[in-house]
């Protein structure tokens, strides 16, 4: 399909790629991250069809309708671009957030009991840890499961559909 | 642009209905996690690491514990107060319905 006399500016001109690398140094398989030269196109068929769905009457100039077909996926392009910029942005910001989360302080602070010697089984650590529950090892196995749980549920994505942007 | 809302939220902050919908979900994966913490033997930094960590979040657990219940509390005596100001504003009422009548008797 010979359409790059009719090419428009790539749709990624003038912005920098979700990465913040220079574009001529990034190798990426995802056509979404590259410019529009470089994104599937659609058939003669598929864009036939899409101009014939179009058509309100049957007087109206095939020329115009395959260029509004045309300018149609041109614009469905732009906005996927634009979508998978949002979710990579949502990704590096959520890997932020559970790079910062793992990054905890490694040293022991002192109002954390410390255990006469190293290596301590999980029974040692409970009893260092939770010694009121003493002897209750159901109520520390649900405190230890509970905690589990937070942890898993510390960064959460969460999608509020009643409150579209 | 029709998009819902995505936000990062974490343990502290869900309601407790996504909380307890998570928790099922999730059940599994706590199983296992569970698992591999019994099997563990720590060194320094994994005690470290686990300790500061555990004992944070047991502290912000209990407070939040507290709270919720203080919140429970708060919203029973609330129930109370109102209850007894519905009774105690009938009774009035009845009362001075009472005391018209006596006196149109009268």
């Amino acid at each position: 399909m010979k359409t790059n006399d009719a090419m428009p500016a790539p749709l990624t001109a003038g912005v920098p790629n979700p990465a913040g690398a220079p574009s001529s140094l990034v190798i990426c398989g995802d056509y979404r991250e590259h410019d529009f030269e470089h994104w599937p196109r659609p058939s003669e068929l598929d864009l036939a069809r899409l101009a014939a769905q179009l058509a309100r009457s049957e007087n109206i100039d095939p020329k115009q309708l395959v260029a509004v077909a045309w300018e149609l996926y041109r614009e469905s392009c732009h906005r996927l671009q634009i979508d998978h910029r949002e979710v990579t942005a949502y990704h590096a910001q959520m890997d932020r957030v559970e790079t910062e989360l793992d990054d905890a302080a490694v040293v022991l602070p002192q109002w954390v009991p410390a255990p006469k010697k190293y290596p301590v089984t999980h029974q040692q650590v409970e009893r260092l840890l939770l010694p009121q529950q003493k002897g209750r090892t159901a109520e520390r196995a649900g405190l230890i499961r509970e905690y589990f749980f937070a942890q898993l549920t510390r960064a959460v994505w969460w999608c509020d559909r009643n409150s579209a942007s | 642009m029709v998009r819902p809302k995505l936000s990062i939220l974490n343990y502290w902050e869900m309601d407790r209905d996504v909380l307890e919908e998570l928790r099922h979900k999730m059940k599994d994966n706590v199983t296992r996690r569970f698992e591999e913490y019994r099997k563990t033997v720590f060194d320094a930094e994994a005690y470290a690491r686990f300790a500061v960590s555990f004992l944070e979040w047991r502290r912000r657990f209990i407070a939040a514990k507290k709270a919720s219940a203080a919140r429970t509390r708060w919203a029973k005596e609330e129930e109370k107060r109102q209850a007894a100001a519905t009774a105690a504003a009938k009774a009035h009422a009845a009362s001075q319905k009472r005391n018209k009548k006596s006196l149109g008797d009268g």
